[in-house]
Parts: C-alpha cells; structure tokens; sequence
C-alpha cells in the first residue's frame, strides 16, 4: 500500500513541476485579487513540509531554520528577496522528496502505529496518519492553491486542472 | 497504511464541508476575478470522482444521472446557481460517495485490496498517468480531492472571505 502512497507523492512533485514551469521569479511572488499564497511560499513550504516529515521518520533537518518562521503579518511576503530563486526551491523540493521516499522504503511500521506527538495529535492521532496526510493530500491542497492563483494572475491552468 | 490512507480521506470530507459552511446559495456559484471552479462545481466534481472510484473497486454507479451535465470537466464550470444542486445536497451526495468508498477499503482483508490496487488500470488513457489501480485509487481519495479544496482555499481568498482552515 506504501507503494501507492510513493505514486502520490511522486505524482504530486511532477505536477508542482509543471505548475511553475512558464513562471518568471516575478510571478512567482505576486499576490493577485487576494490570492495569498504565491508559488514561491508554497514551494519553500512544501520543501519545509517534507523536511518536518524527515525528522519525523528520524533523519536531521536540512532545510534553513528561518524557512519555518511565520512572517510578521501571518502572510506571505511578497518580496522576491525573501525567497530562493525557483530552481532553487524546486531543488530543493526535490531533495526533501529523495530522502523521505528512502526514508520511507525502510520504515518500522510500528513507529507508523505510535501516537503523534501532543502537538499534532488533535488533528493526526498517529504517526502514520500525519506522514499518510502530508505525503498526499497536504501537498495536493498547495497544488490546488497554485492551480487558483494561475487563475487569478490571468494564466492558463496548466496539467489538465 | 491502508487505516491511515482512510484517515485522509475522511479528514478531506471534514475539510470539505468546513469550506463551505459559511457560504451561501449565490456564493457557491461564484467565480471571482478569473478562479472559475467555484465550490458548487467542486463538491459535485468529488462526488462523481468518488463514484467513478466506487465502480472501479466493483460497486455499481449512483452518482445521479441527472447532474452529470453540471460537473463536466475540461471546461468551464456555468456560473448559474440553477444549474448545479443545493449545497446540502452536494455535501450529502460526497459523503455518501465517501461512505461507501470507505466500506469497500476498511472492510477488506489487507491482502484481497493488495490484489485489487496491484492490477493494472484498466482504462488504457488513464494507465498513462496510473499504471495501477492502487495508484489510481490512492492519488483519488488523497491528493485530487486536496487538490480541489485547495482551489477552494484560494477561491474563498478571491472572492474576499476569510480562510475557513488556516490554509
């Protein structure tokens, strides 16, 4: 079944790909209509994301510390110095997704059956509901949020949305 | 695995219906400065998903005939509200979807379901992106139905409303 879950993981980057190929590092933090969360934000977010779901299967952080903290205004800036350019972000997506999907192909099923930590338990009661969730459909909810915003910046949607 | 995949999918119907529970008859229909997929299209687009899902694991189709028109996909969803069913309607029809999606995968011996997602699809254009059943039914009950309620995200954020989720 993890096989599966892999795809979609897998499935989910190709797509995030895609989704920011045409774009220039100007659009990449531009906020139009009210439309908040910019690529730029979702794909350090996302690389921030699969680093969490790292430590949580055991391995060290590897992304920037400053990459976690919430911005002053609980929204994301829309200065493209505050981000790493596009395909530095994509790089690092990337990366996190090698590590978690090998980190993965070995993993102790019991730790998947253990109660998350107190923080995350109201939504995820066990380990493996959270790594479950953001292997798919928290990545897959950014997905759509891109897939709104190229809307909203008068772009066409891109694979097949 | 298989206890948690589930647990994603019933979190994405409790999502789902926090989205849209703010929302009145004429905003479900809404398309605001160009993010056409408006909740009502959504929510019917997920059910019929979700039934499409259904038959694949072997239960007979009872998405209504009569709403297929409305939630077409490759184009653009109608902006009427009369075209598409009331909201309650629409969360009922993805939770019943949802319930027995769900029967199918936490009622199953792990190793029947195994069998069933290690087949290959067996419609030839969607093994191109899903070699397998299991591949298929997995991304459906995940990351397509995140996906959309992503969309719905940003949509509440165009059409000017707070975030209903933190997201």
């Amino acid at each position: 079944m993890l096989e599966h879950a892999l795809f979609t993981y897998r499935f989910n980057l190709g797509h995030l790909e895609s989704l920011v190929k045409d774009l220039t590092d100007e659009q990449m933090v531009s906020q139009p209509n009210g439309v908040v969360n910019h690529p730029a934000w979702t794909l350090r977010h996302l690389a921030s994301s699969s680093n969490f779901l790292a430590k949580t299967l055991g391995l060290e952080s590897t992304t920037p510390a400053e990459w976690d903290a919430p911005s002053p205004d609980g929204l994301p800036s829309g200065n493209a110095s505050d981000y790493p350019s596009k395909a530095e972000l994509l790089a690092a997506l990337k990366a996190q997704h090698e590590r978690v999907a090998e980190a993965l192909a070995t993993v102790d099923s019991e730790l998947l059956a253990k109660h998350s930590d107190e923080q995350m338990r109201s939504y995820f009661p066990k380990v493996g509901d959270l790594v479950d969730y953001m292997l798919t459909a928290h990545e897959g909810t950014h997905i759509g949020q891109i897939s709104a915003w190229r809307r909203a910046m008068g772009l066409k949607p891109s694979a097949g949305e | 695995m298989l206890r948690h995949l589930a647990f994603t999918y019933r979190f994405n119907l409790d999502r789902a219906r926090t989205l849209v529970r703010d929302l009145s008859a004429a905003q479900m229909v809404g398309q605001p400065r160009g993010v056409v997929n408006h909740p009502a299209w959504t929510l019917g687009h997920l059910a019929q998903a979700s039934n499409q899902l259904a038959v694949a694991l072997g239960l007979e189709s009872t998405f209504p005939a009569a709403w297929k028109d409305a939630f077409r996909t490759g184009g653009v969803p109608s902006g009427d509200m009369a075209a598409f069913p009331p909201k309650d309607a629409l969360v009922a029809e993805l939770a019943a979807q949802h319930e027995r999606v769900s029967s199918v995968i936490e009622a199953a011996e792990s190793p029947a379901l195994d069998a069933t997602f290690a087949r290959e699809h067996p419609n030839e254009r969607t093994r191109q992106r899903f070699p397998t059943v299991g591949d298929y039914a997995v991304y459906l009950i995940t990351s397509h139905e995140g996906s959309h309620l992503g969309q719905i995200a940003a949509w509440r954020r165009a059409m000017g409303l707070g975030s209903a989720t933190g997201i």
